[in-house]
């Protein structure tokens, strides 16, 4: 077998999504628990114990790996949920735990420090000081980087920081520091950092009036579509917005990240792995983007330019961007 | 507890890009006049506002130690060189008590005495925990935290506990400038348009409700935060500082009013109409601290 | 992939021209069925927030009322008003398929615009997800929930889909005759009579299948 190209990380926001993942080719699986320990809390998503043991007993008869995501920030005075995750997910034989709180990276360093560490995009670490922050005080071995750099930032943080990167290749576009956003808990009440849900189904309600569907969130209007319109998730940052007298995507476009147009200059820039975005979404999707850039990375460590692939019904909207990769995103 | 030293009102770093004449004299004037015990300085939002007020930030730090106030230099909420944080060094050097605002500013302030602050996740005992082992003296909470949340991290540890009580409430920090975005510009070529601004550009649903505050990268309620009517139960709980934000209208009368109802000079209700005269038409808005959707106003019982 | 083969394509199909009442016999029977052979499906179900989702297929006259979040869980086949709800879902049969077997999901649910959800959007997307836990082929569920009968299942189903696409490409046909103007007029009398033909022997077919399910359940209780 060929050395590698990049390692294909996948989400899996079910057990049947896990198989799924594993059998179209991804290397690595992510998932997280049944409870507010994980960013993806949505009802009827994720594992419980014995689903993530048998899941990464799935994965491991086929020489994959399992990390499990306990990245949202424990609400005070009740961190146990946050420390029972950490502790099953080592009972369970998780390859790595994803973290984002000082205080769970400070508990799972003490109480599994054979367990590996990586360190979550909720914990918006863009820059090479804060990632040696966290190496130094929780060994972290890799990074997943916020939706946010270039590829050449990517590049130089992997120089100056020698710690193992992630960055999204699929999947949906976040324009604030994550993690840090309080957006959607300032229109719901519910906060993402700490009950892991941006924009819960509960409180978006699609309304038609005049022809035209409103979708909202909470009591706030985010968006006017005509029939037909190409729509994104409601969440505020998908939001369109009235300023200076004219509406628009103010923060960001309904559109979908794909890098599979430029995986060789993630590869050069020394990403270790690249991290398809999306547990809420279904198993025909993780088959069909995981099989997708399967292919591409195989043809690609064979020499080989990847086969043409159209992902675009995957994606947010319907459209494709390379997002913060190429200039003038900001 | 007769023994609680009275809470100190503090001023926040003042987070739009005020002209710096403007700037100066704003600082000039509280450290004449406002009954802030301290004052945040320090830009919060984008690096390339910073050189725009540096000729004049040292005369007035100095002025405002000598008017007695307590100086601390807030750092950018999103650092993206390390050259800004190698900049937090020379600061250090001088003596200068820093507000780290993001977890980069910790590499170098671990071990040393400094002010964790809000942008800063400590959501919790364990955070708090780390933060507090390794130098904190004081923890400027995250907005979105409730009163509940607060009073379980402010019971614990000998630290300073710091909660913004007045002004529009930061909500997110991005690489991304939405002012450039709204003048068609890009954040390259943005000539400071957020300058435009004093008091941030409302951003509004498409059926008309005002609802965000943009300011260059950051993002802030349209309503002021406005948590006069829990400050009390705030202090009672363990909090020792109370913030007040910077906006474009009388924040020397804005600390006075504070004050004086924190001393028992001034009831409530009375406080909450002089605020109103003050603020026009922006609406209050204390959701977060009661558990609750952050642009929601729950009047004080 | 297999695509919307026989247990949906035939209720759909059934749907058309049964009566409620014997459409109630058949979801109960289904519910039934996945009680037996999909018995975390119906737990996951049990366990999301209690409510009533009812699917209104565009193209059917009929609606699906599914109550979850208790015990038991029960679907109800009705033609009139369904009564309160907690949210519903409306699309054309084929896309309520896809979303049955795993083919959309929660974000394509809001993009792809070709399903309607109202009321509480929360339940849709848990019923989504539960059913997303599922590697559901609905072909392969009316199969098993047929048990000993399978082959027989799926050659009823199988016919059924059968005469389902001619029957859903003539009643297309007399739509496009009936509605926009057109010079021919439509034989649609005759038309339906066929369909109707049809329909009773394939509702005969069905009937003894049934029949046959149930002694064997009562066999099996």
């Amino acid at each position: 077998m060929s050395p590698r190209y990049l390692e294909l990380v996948c989400p899996a926001g079910t057990p049947a999504a896990l198989r799924a993942a594993v059998d179209a080719g991804a290397d690595t699986v992510y998932c997280g628990f049944r409870d507010c320990t994980n960013a993806r809390n949505y009802p009827g998503l994720n594992f419980d114990p014995d689903e993530l043991r048998e899941g990464i007993g799935y994965a491991h008869e086929r020489g994959r790996h399992v990390l499990v995501a306990i990245n949202t920030f424990p609400r005070a005075g009740d961190q146990g949920p946050w420390q029972r995750a950490v502790d099953e997910a080592a009972a369970a034989g998780a390859d790595a735990v994803i973290l984002a709180d000082l205080g769970v990276l400070d508990y799972a360093t003490r109480r599994h420090p054979g367990l590996r560490r990586h360190l979550s995009v909720q914990a918006s670490a863009a820059n090479a000081p804060s990632i040696a922050f966290y190496r130094e005080h929780f060994g972290i071995r890799r990074v997943v980087l916020p939706r946010v750099l270039s590829i050449a930032e990517v590049a130089a943080l992997v120089e100056e920081t020698g710690v193992e990167t992630e960055v999204f290749a699929f999947g949906s576009v976040g324009p604030m520091s994550e993690g840090r956003c309080f957006l959607s808990s300032y229109l719901t009440g519910l906060s993402p950092t700490s009950e892991g849900a941006c924009a819960p189904a509960s409180h978006v309600a699609y309304v038609e009036r005049n022809g035209e569907v409103l979708s909202r969130l909470g009591t706030t209007t985010l968006n006017r579509f005509a029939p037909g319109e190409p729509a994104a998730y409601p969440t505020p940052c998908k939001g369109r917005y009235v300023t200076l007298g004219r509406a628009s995507y103010l923060f960001e476009e309904p559109v979908g990240l794909n890098a599979l147009g430029f995986l060789p200059e993630l590869k050069a820039a020394g990403v270790t792995a690249l991290k398809i975005e999306g547990r809420q979404r279904s198993r025909a999707y993780v088959s069909q983007v995981v099989g997708t850039f399967r292919a591409a990375l195989d043809a690609l460590a064979r020499g080989e330019p990847p086969p043409a692939a159209a992902l675009t019904g995957e994606t947010e909207g319907g459209r494709e961007t390379a997002g913060a990769y190429r200039r003038g995103w900001r | 507890m007769s023994a609680r030293p009275p809470v100190r009102l503090t001023l926040g770093p003042l987070l739009y890009h005020w002209p710096a004449q403007r700037r100066r004299d704003f600082y000039l004037r509280v450290a004449d006049e406002a009954p802030v015990d301290v004052v945040y300085v320090g830009e919060v939002v984008c690096s390339k506002r910073e050189s725009v007020f540096a000729p004049w930030r040292d005369s007035v730090i100095e002025r405002l130690q000598a008017a007695g106030k307590e100086v601390v230099l807030s750092t950018l909420a999103l650092v993206t060189t390390a050259r800004e944080v190698e900049a937090i060094e020379e600061e250090l050097a001088r003596g200068l008590l820093i507000e780290a605002n993001d977890v980069a500013c910790l590499k170098v302030l671990a071990g040393r005495p400094h002010v964790v602050g809000p942008y800063i996740n400590v959501f919790n005992e364990g955070a708090r925990d780390f933060v507090l082992a390794r130098g904190a003296l004081r923890i400027v909470l995250p907005v979105e935290m409730p009163a509940r949340s607060i009073g379980t991290v402010a019971a614990g540890g000998a630290a300073g506990f710091e909660v913004q009580v007045f002004g529009r409430q930061p909500l997110s920090i991005a690489m991304r400038c939405y002012h450039a975005r709204a003048h068609n510009r890009t954040k390259d070529h943005c000539q400071l348009v957020c300058g435009l601004d004093p008091d941030g550009m409302t951003a509004s649903t498409v059926d008309g409700a005002d609802v965000l505050t943009i300011n260059g990268t950051q993002t802030l309620t349209h309503g002021h935060g406005v948590l006069l009517g829990e400050a009390a139960a705030l202090v009672e709980a363990g909090v020792t500082h109370l913030r007040l934000s910077p906006q474009d209208l009388d924040m020397v009368a804005v600390a006075r009013l504070y004050r004086e109802m924190l001393d028992g000079r001034r009831d409530l209700p009375s406080a909450i109409e002089a605020l109103r005269a003050l603020t026009g038409p922006v609406p209050f808005v204390n959701g977060f601290v009661h558990g609750r959707e952050g642009l929601a106003w729950v009047p004080p019982a | 992939m297999e695509r919307s083969e026989p247990p949906l394509a035939l209720l759909r199909s059934a749907a058309t021209v049964l009566p409620p009442a014997i459409l109630n016999r058949l979801a109960a029977a289904v519910v039934r069925g996945l009680e037996r052979t999909r018995p975390k499906l119906i737990a996951n179900f049990a366990q999301l927030p209690a409510a009533v989702v009812v699917v209104a297929p565009t193209d059917l006259p009929y609606r699906f009322a599914l109550s979850v979040g208790r015990r038991p869980v029960a679907l109800r086949i009705v033609d009139g008003d369904p009564g309160p709800a907690d949210a519903g879902v409306s699309g054309d049969v084929a896309t309520l398929i896809d979303l049955v077997e795993g083919r959309i999901d929660g974000d394509s649910l809001f993009f792809r615009r070709d399903l309607v959800i109202s009321g509480d959007t929360a339940v849709v997307v848990g019923l989504r997800n539960v059913l997303d836990r599922e590697e559901l082929s609905v072909a392969g569920e009316l199969g098993a929930l047929c048990g000993p009968l399978r082959p027989q299942a799926r050659a009823v189903a199988r016919a059924l889909d059968r005469a389902l696409d001619g029957l859903g490409r003539r009643l297309a046909a007399m739509h496009r005759t009936l509605h926009p103007p057109g010079d021919r007029p439509p034989d649609v009398a005759a038309e339906i009579d066929r369909c109707r033909g049809e329909i009773a022997a394939l509702t005969a077919r069905l009937a003894a299948l049934e029949a046959r399910q149930k002694r064997r359940d009562e066999r099996d209780a």
